[in-house]
Protein backbone atom coordinates (compact mmCIF):
# COMPACT_ATOMS: atom_id res chain seq x y z
CA UNK A 1 0.00 0.00 0.00
CA UNK A 2 1.30 3.41 -0.94
CA UNK A 3 0.41 6.87 0.36
CA UNK A 4 1.61 9.97 -1.53
CA UNK A 5 3.81 7.71 -3.65
CA UNK A 6 5.66 6.22 -0.66
CA UNK A 7 5.29 2.82 1.00
CA UNK A 8 4.11 2.86 4.64
CA UNK A 9 7.49 1.79 6.09
CA UNK A 10 9.26 4.54 4.12
CA UNK A 11 6.63 7.06 5.23
CA UNK A 12 7.14 6.08 8.88
CA UNK A 13 10.93 6.19 8.38
CA UNK A 14 10.85 9.77 7.08
CA UNK A 15 8.59 11.07 9.87
CA UNK A 16 10.57 9.31 12.61
CA UNK A 17 13.92 10.24 11.04
CA UNK A 18 12.73 13.86 10.85
CA UNK A 19 11.75 13.63 14.52
CA UNK A 20 15.18 12.32 15.53
CA UNK A 21 16.98 14.94 13.40
CA UNK A 22 14.73 17.56 15.04
CA UNK A 23 15.70 16.35 18.53
CA UNK A 24 19.39 16.62 17.56
CA UNK A 25 18.81 20.03 15.91
CA UNK A 26 16.93 21.39 18.91
CA UNK A 27 19.53 20.04 21.33
CA UNK A 28 22.79 20.82 19.54
CA UNK A 29 21.54 23.85 17.58
CA UNK A 30 22.55 22.44 14.21
CA UNK A 31 20.26 22.36 11.17
CA UNK A 32 20.61 18.65 10.52
CA UNK A 33 20.17 18.96 6.75
CA UNK A 34 23.63 17.38 6.43
CA UNK A 35 22.01 14.10 7.56
CA UNK A 36 19.05 14.35 5.17
CA UNK A 37 20.85 14.58 1.81
CA UNK A 38 23.18 11.57 2.36
CA UNK A 39 20.24 9.48 3.62
CA UNK A 40 18.29 10.28 0.44
CA UNK A 41 21.39 9.46 -1.62
CA UNK A 42 21.69 6.07 0.08
CA UNK A 43 17.97 5.50 -0.55
CA UNK A 44 18.77 5.90 -4.28
CA UNK A 45 17.27 9.32 -4.85
CA UNK A 46 19.05 11.18 -7.70
CA UNK A 47 21.74 13.59 -6.45
CA UNK A 48 19.83 16.70 -7.58
CA UNK A 49 16.62 15.55 -5.80
CA UNK A 50 18.55 14.60 -2.62
CA UNK A 51 20.30 17.99 -2.59
CA UNK A 52 17.20 20.00 -3.56
CA UNK A 53 15.09 18.26 -0.91
CA UNK A 54 17.88 18.70 1.69
CA UNK A 55 17.97 22.43 0.98
CA UNK A 56 14.16 22.65 1.09
CA UNK A 57 14.19 20.88 4.46
CA UNK A 58 16.81 23.37 5.65
CA UNK A 59 14.62 26.26 4.47
CA UNK A 60 11.63 24.85 6.42
CA UNK A 61 13.65 24.45 9.62
CA UNK A 62 15.08 27.98 9.13
CA UNK A 63 11.57 29.43 8.93
CA UNK A 64 10.70 27.70 12.22
CA UNK A 65 14.00 28.86 13.82
CA UNK A 66 13.41 32.48 12.74
CA UNK A 67 9.81 32.37 14.00
CA UNK A 68 11.14 31.08 17.30
CA UNK A 69 13.74 33.84 17.46
CA UNK A 70 11.74 36.46 15.56
CA UNK A 71 13.38 38.96 17.79
CA UNK A 72 16.68 37.68 16.37
CA UNK A 73 18.62 40.05 18.59
CA UNK A 74 21.80 41.43 17.19
CA UNK A 75 21.62 41.23 13.43
CA UNK A 76 23.93 43.14 11.11
CA UNK A 77 21.34 43.72 8.34
CA UNK A 78 23.81 45.36 5.93
CA UNK A 79 26.23 42.45 6.28
CA UNK A 80 23.28 40.01 6.14
CA UNK A 81 22.05 41.54 2.86
CA UNK A 82 25.52 41.36 1.23
CA UNK A 83 25.91 37.80 2.51
CA UNK A 84 22.52 36.84 1.10
CA UNK A 85 23.59 38.06 -2.37
CA UNK A 86 26.97 36.29 -2.35
CA UNK A 87 25.52 33.14 -0.74
CA UNK A 88 22.90 33.03 -3.48
CA UNK A 89 25.56 33.40 -6.19
CA UNK A 90 27.53 30.54 -4.53
CA UNK A 91 24.42 28.35 -4.29
CA UNK A 92 23.58 29.01 -7.97
CA UNK A 93 27.13 28.05 -9.01
CA UNK A 94 27.02 24.96 -6.76
CA UNK A 95 23.70 23.80 -8.21
CA UNK A 96 24.96 24.31 -11.80
CA UNK A 97 27.99 22.22 -10.89
CA UNK A 98 25.69 19.44 -9.59
CA UNK A 99 23.69 19.36 -12.83
CA UNK A 100 26.94 19.33 -14.85
CA UNK A 101 28.28 16.45 -12.72
CA UNK A 102 24.95 14.67 -13.12
CA UNK A 103 25.29 14.95 -16.90
CA UNK A 104 28.73 13.33 -16.55
CA UNK A 105 27.22 10.63 -14.31
CA UNK A 106 29.49 11.33 -11.34
CA UNK A 107 27.26 13.61 -9.19
CA UNK A 108 26.47 10.88 -6.60
CA UNK A 109 30.16 9.97 -6.30
CA UNK A 110 31.38 13.58 -5.85
CA UNK A 111 28.57 14.41 -3.39
CA UNK A 112 29.21 11.19 -1.49
CA UNK A 113 32.94 11.90 -1.14
CA UNK A 114 32.21 15.49 -0.05
CA UNK A 115 29.90 14.12 2.66
CA UNK A 116 32.41 11.53 3.84
CA UNK A 117 34.98 14.30 4.39
CA UNK A 118 32.46 16.77 5.87
CA UNK A 119 30.83 14.40 8.38
CA UNK A 120 34.16 12.85 9.43
CA UNK A 121 35.53 16.39 9.94
CA UNK A 122 32.58 17.54 12.06
CA UNK A 123 32.70 14.26 13.99
CA UNK A 124 36.42 14.72 14.70
CA UNK A 125 35.80 18.30 15.91
CA UNK A 126 33.08 17.16 18.31
CA UNK A 127 35.17 14.25 19.58
CA UNK A 128 38.05 16.68 20.16
CA UNK A 129 35.70 18.99 22.06
CA UNK A 130 34.50 16.04 24.16
CA UNK A 131 38.12 15.08 24.84
CA UNK A 132 38.98 18.68 25.83
CA UNK A 133 35.97 18.84 28.13
CA UNK A 134 37.14 15.66 29.85
CA UNK A 135 40.60 17.15 30.14
CA UNK A 136 39.18 20.37 31.60
CA UNK A 137 37.21 18.32 34.11
CA UNK A 138 40.37 16.50 35.18
CA UNK A 139 42.35 19.67 35.53
CA UNK A 140 40.02 22.38 36.78
CA UNK A 141 42.84 24.90 37.07
CA UNK A 142 43.38 24.83 33.33
CA UNK A 143 39.67 25.22 32.50
CA UNK A 144 39.67 28.98 32.23
CA UNK A 145 42.76 28.94 30.04
CA UNK A 146 41.14 26.39 27.71
CA UNK A 147 37.97 28.52 27.42
CA UNK A 148 40.07 31.53 26.61
CA UNK A 149 41.93 29.67 23.88
CA UNK A 150 38.60 28.53 22.35
CA UNK A 151 37.58 32.17 21.88
CA UNK A 152 40.85 33.13 20.24
CA UNK A 153 40.73 33.74 16.54
CA UNK A 154 42.99 31.26 14.71
CA UNK A 155 46.01 32.73 12.87
CA UNK A 156 44.42 32.27 9.44
CA UNK A 157 41.31 34.18 10.60
CA UNK A 158 43.42 37.05 11.91
CA UNK A 159 45.41 37.14 8.65
CA UNK A 160 42.25 37.23 6.49
CA UNK A 161 40.71 39.94 8.69
CA UNK A 162 43.88 42.03 8.30
CA UNK A 163 43.38 42.40 4.51
CA UNK A 164 42.01 45.89 3.90
CA UNK A 165 41.30 45.67 0.18
CA UNK A 166 38.74 48.36 -0.82
CA UNK A 167 35.79 48.69 -0.95
CA UNK A 168 35.42 48.40 2.83
CA UNK A 169 32.11 48.48 4.73
CA UNK A 170 31.44 49.43 8.35
CA UNK A 171 29.97 46.66 10.48
CA UNK A 172 27.05 47.50 12.80
CA UNK A 173 28.95 45.89 15.65
CA UNK A 174 31.93 48.17 15.03
CA UNK A 175 35.00 47.60 12.88
CA UNK A 176 35.27 47.36 9.11
CA UNK A 177 35.49 44.48 6.66
CA UNK A 178 36.50 44.23 3.02
CA UNK A 179 33.66 43.41 0.63
CA UNK A 180 36.11 40.95 -1.00
CA UNK A 181 36.51 39.04 2.29
CA UNK A 182 32.72 38.94 2.74
CA UNK A 183 32.25 37.83 -0.87
CA UNK A 184 34.92 35.12 -0.56
CA UNK A 185 33.60 33.77 2.74
CA UNK A 186 29.91 33.96 1.74
CA UNK A 187 30.48 32.73 -1.82
CA UNK A 188 32.51 29.76 -0.57
CA UNK A 189 29.85 28.77 1.97
CA UNK A 190 27.14 29.21 -0.71
CA UNK A 191 29.06 26.99 -3.14
CA UNK A 192 29.30 24.22 -0.54
CA UNK A 193 25.56 24.63 0.25
CA UNK A 194 24.56 24.41 -3.39
CA UNK A 195 26.94 21.55 -4.11
CA UNK A 196 26.02 19.19 -1.31
CA UNK A 197 22.63 20.49 -0.14
CA UNK A 198 23.43 21.62 3.37
CA UNK A 199 22.20 24.78 5.02
CA UNK A 200 25.77 25.48 5.99
CA UNK A 201 25.01 27.16 9.32
CA UNK A 202 27.86 25.19 10.90
CA UNK A 203 30.35 26.79 8.47
CA UNK A 204 28.50 30.08 7.83
CA UNK A 205 28.44 31.18 11.46
CA UNK A 206 32.18 30.49 12.10
CA UNK A 207 33.00 32.20 8.75
CA UNK A 208 31.12 35.35 9.79
CA UNK A 209 32.76 35.30 13.22
CA UNK A 210 36.34 34.34 12.38
CA UNK A 211 36.84 35.62 8.81
CA UNK A 212 34.70 38.78 8.79
CA UNK A 213 35.25 39.59 12.47
CA UNK A 214 31.64 39.96 13.66
CA UNK A 215 31.19 39.32 17.41
CA UNK A 216 29.72 35.89 18.23
CA UNK A 217 26.27 37.14 19.32
CA UNK A 218 25.81 39.20 16.14
CA UNK A 219 27.28 36.37 14.03
CA UNK A 220 24.54 33.96 15.18
CA UNK A 221 21.71 36.39 14.32
CA UNK A 222 23.28 37.49 11.02
CA UNK A 223 23.92 33.85 10.04
CA UNK A 224 20.27 32.98 10.76
CA UNK A 225 19.06 36.03 8.80
CA UNK A 226 21.25 35.33 5.74
CA UNK A 227 20.58 31.57 6.01
CA UNK A 228 16.80 31.95 5.82
CA UNK A 229 16.95 33.84 2.53
CA UNK A 230 19.72 31.74 1.02
CA UNK A 231 17.73 28.61 2.00
CA UNK A 232 14.71 30.04 0.16
CA UNK A 233 16.91 30.83 -2.84
CA UNK A 234 18.45 27.32 -2.84
CA UNK A 235 14.96 25.77 -2.70
CA UNK A 236 13.86 28.05 -5.54
CA UNK A 237 16.90 27.13 -7.66
CA UNK A 238 16.31 23.37 -7.34
CA UNK A 239 12.52 23.92 -7.52
CA UNK A 240 13.03 25.45 -10.98
CA UNK A 241 14.11 22.03 -12.26
CA UNK A 242 11.45 20.16 -10.25
CA UNK A 243 14.17 18.60 -8.04
CA UNK A 244 12.38 19.01 -4.69
CA UNK A 245 10.40 16.01 -3.42
CA UNK A 246 7.66 17.74 -1.44
CA UNK A 247 6.35 14.50 0.08
CA UNK A 248 9.72 13.69 1.62
CA UNK A 249 10.34 17.28 2.77
CA UNK A 250 6.85 17.58 4.29
CA UNK A 251 7.12 14.29 6.19
CA UNK A 252 10.59 15.21 7.48
CA UNK A 253 9.36 18.65 8.58
CA UNK A 254 6.34 17.19 10.44
CA UNK A 255 8.69 15.02 12.51
CA UNK A 256 11.45 17.60 12.79
CA UNK A 257 9.30 20.48 14.09
CA UNK A 258 8.08 18.30 16.98
CA UNK A 259 11.53 16.85 17.63
CA UNK A 260 13.13 20.32 17.70
CA UNK A 261 10.71 21.45 20.41
CA UNK A 262 11.58 18.43 22.54
CA UNK A 263 15.30 18.78 21.77
CA UNK A 264 15.47 22.45 22.76
CA UNK A 265 13.46 21.73 25.93
CA UNK A 266 15.94 18.93 26.71
CA UNK A 267 18.83 21.42 26.87
CA UNK A 268 17.49 22.63 30.23
CA UNK A 269 17.43 19.07 31.59
CA UNK A 270 20.36 17.21 29.99
CA UNK A 271 23.97 18.44 30.04
CA UNK A 272 25.31 18.79 26.49
CA UNK A 273 28.70 17.59 27.71
CA UNK A 274 27.15 14.23 28.71
CA UNK A 275 26.14 13.36 25.15
CA UNK A 276 28.57 15.33 22.99
CA UNK A 277 30.87 12.33 22.55
CA UNK A 278 27.94 10.31 21.12
CA UNK A 279 27.20 13.11 18.67
CA UNK A 280 30.82 13.04 17.47
CA UNK A 281 30.68 9.25 17.10
CA UNK A 282 27.37 9.54 15.23
CA UNK A 283 29.01 11.81 12.65
CA UNK A 284 31.92 9.41 12.22
CA UNK A 285 29.51 6.44 11.81
CA UNK A 286 27.45 8.45 9.30
CA UNK A 287 30.65 9.14 7.35
CA UNK A 288 31.54 5.42 7.37
CA UNK A 289 27.96 4.65 6.29
CA UNK A 290 28.28 6.85 3.20
CA UNK A 291 31.72 5.39 2.43
CA UNK A 292 30.20 1.88 2.55
CA UNK A 293 27.38 3.01 0.28
CA UNK A 294 29.87 4.35 -2.26
CA UNK A 295 31.86 1.11 -1.98
CA UNK A 296 28.66 -0.86 -2.50
CA UNK A 297 27.90 1.09 -5.69
CA UNK A 298 31.46 0.59 -6.91
CA UNK A 299 31.41 -3.16 -6.23
CA UNK A 300 27.91 -3.42 -7.69
CA UNK A 301 26.57 -5.24 -4.62
CA UNK A 302 23.56 -4.20 -2.58
CA UNK A 303 24.55 -6.00 0.62
CA UNK A 304 26.54 -3.08 2.04
CA UNK A 305 23.63 -0.67 1.45
CA UNK A 306 21.72 -2.12 4.43
CA UNK A 307 24.76 -1.62 6.67
CA UNK A 308 25.23 1.96 5.44
CA UNK A 309 21.56 2.89 6.07
CA UNK A 310 21.82 1.26 9.49
CA UNK A 311 24.97 3.26 10.32
CA UNK A 312 23.62 6.59 9.06
CA UNK A 313 20.03 6.42 10.29
CA UNK A 314 20.67 4.07 13.23
CA UNK A 315 23.43 6.21 14.76
CA UNK A 316 21.30 9.38 14.69
CA UNK A 317 18.37 7.41 16.19
CA UNK A 318 20.71 6.15 18.90
CA UNK A 319 21.99 9.62 19.90
CA UNK A 320 18.48 11.15 19.83
CA UNK A 321 17.22 8.19 21.89
CA UNK A 322 20.08 8.76 24.38
CA UNK A 323 18.96 12.39 24.84
CA UNK A 324 15.30 11.35 25.26
CA UNK A 325 16.30 8.60 27.70
CA UNK A 326 18.28 11.07 29.80
CA UNK A 327 15.32 13.49 29.75
CA UNK A 328 12.98 10.75 31.01
CA UNK A 329 15.53 9.62 33.61
CA UNK A 330 16.20 13.16 34.89
CA UNK A 331 12.50 14.07 34.93
CA UNK A 332 11.73 10.83 36.82
CA UNK A 333 14.44 11.44 39.43
CA UNK A 334 13.36 15.11 39.82
CA UNK A 335 9.76 14.04 40.39
CA UNK A 336 10.72 11.35 42.94
CA UNK A 337 13.00 13.88 44.64
CA UNK A 338 10.14 16.40 44.77
CA UNK A 339 7.84 13.69 46.15
CA UNK A 340 10.41 12.78 48.85
CA UNK A 341 10.79 16.45 49.76
CA UNK A 342 7.03 16.85 49.99
CA UNK A 343 6.73 13.70 52.12
CA UNK A 344 9.57 14.92 54.30
CA UNK A 345 7.81 18.25 54.69
CA UNK A 346 4.68 16.53 55.89
CA UNK B 1 8.46 11.22 -6.46
CA UNK B 2 5.71 13.74 -5.79
CA UNK B 3 6.98 17.17 -6.58
CA UNK B 4 5.90 20.27 -8.38
CA UNK B 5 6.98 20.55 -11.98
CA UNK B 6 9.81 22.98 -12.54
CA UNK B 7 9.78 26.48 -13.94
CA UNK B 8 9.51 29.81 -12.17
CA UNK B 9 5.87 29.22 -11.15
CA UNK B 10 6.69 25.76 -9.85
CA UNK B 11 9.70 27.04 -7.88
CA UNK B 12 7.59 29.79 -6.27
CA UNK B 13 4.96 27.15 -5.44
CA UNK B 14 7.59 24.93 -3.76
CA UNK B 15 8.99 27.81 -1.68
CA UNK B 16 5.47 29.00 -0.78
CA UNK B 17 4.33 25.49 0.16
CA UNK B 18 7.28 24.93 2.50
CA UNK B 19 6.90 28.42 4.01
CA UNK B 20 3.20 27.86 4.76
CA UNK B 21 3.82 24.34 6.08
CA UNK B 22 6.60 25.52 8.40
CA UNK B 23 4.42 28.34 9.80
CA UNK B 24 1.48 25.93 10.23
CA UNK B 25 3.68 23.40 12.04
CA UNK B 26 5.13 26.10 14.28
CA UNK B 27 1.62 27.30 15.26
CA UNK B 28 0.22 23.75 15.64
CA UNK B 29 3.05 22.50 17.86
CA UNK B 30 2.90 25.77 19.84
CA UNK B 31 -0.74 25.05 20.62
CA UNK B 32 0.09 21.46 21.47
CA UNK B 33 2.81 22.63 23.85
CA UNK B 34 0.50 25.08 25.61
CA UNK B 35 -2.16 22.35 25.99
CA UNK B 36 0.43 19.99 27.52
CA UNK B 37 1.61 22.79 29.85
CA UNK B 38 -1.98 23.48 30.95
CA UNK B 39 -2.62 19.78 31.67
CA UNK B 40 0.68 19.53 33.57
CA UNK B 41 0.01 22.59 35.73
CA UNK B 42 -3.55 21.35 36.42
CA UNK B 43 -2.07 18.00 37.52
CA UNK B 44 0.46 19.68 39.83
CA UNK B 45 -2.25 21.86 41.38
Amino acid sequence: MEILGLSLPLLALFVSFGFMVGVLFGFFGMGGSFLITPTLLILDYPASVAIGSGLAFYFGTSVIAVLKHYDIGQVDYKLGAILFVVLSVGIELGSRLVFALEALGIAELVTGIAYIVLLAGIGALFLRRAYNLEDDGNDADDADDADDSDDENPAIGQKIQSYNVPPMISLTSGGRASVWTISGAGGGVGLVSGLIGVGGGFIRMPAIHYLIGTPLTAAVGTSLFAGLFSGAFGTFTYGMSGSVDLTVVSLLLVGSALGAKIGSAATTIVEENDVIVYFGLMMVFASIGIALSELSDWLGTGSLEVVSVFLLVGSSFFVAAMILYQVVQQTGSDESHAQTTLDGGD
Amino acid sequence: MIGIEGGVTGAFAVVGFILVQAIALYVAYGWLESIVETIRSDKVN
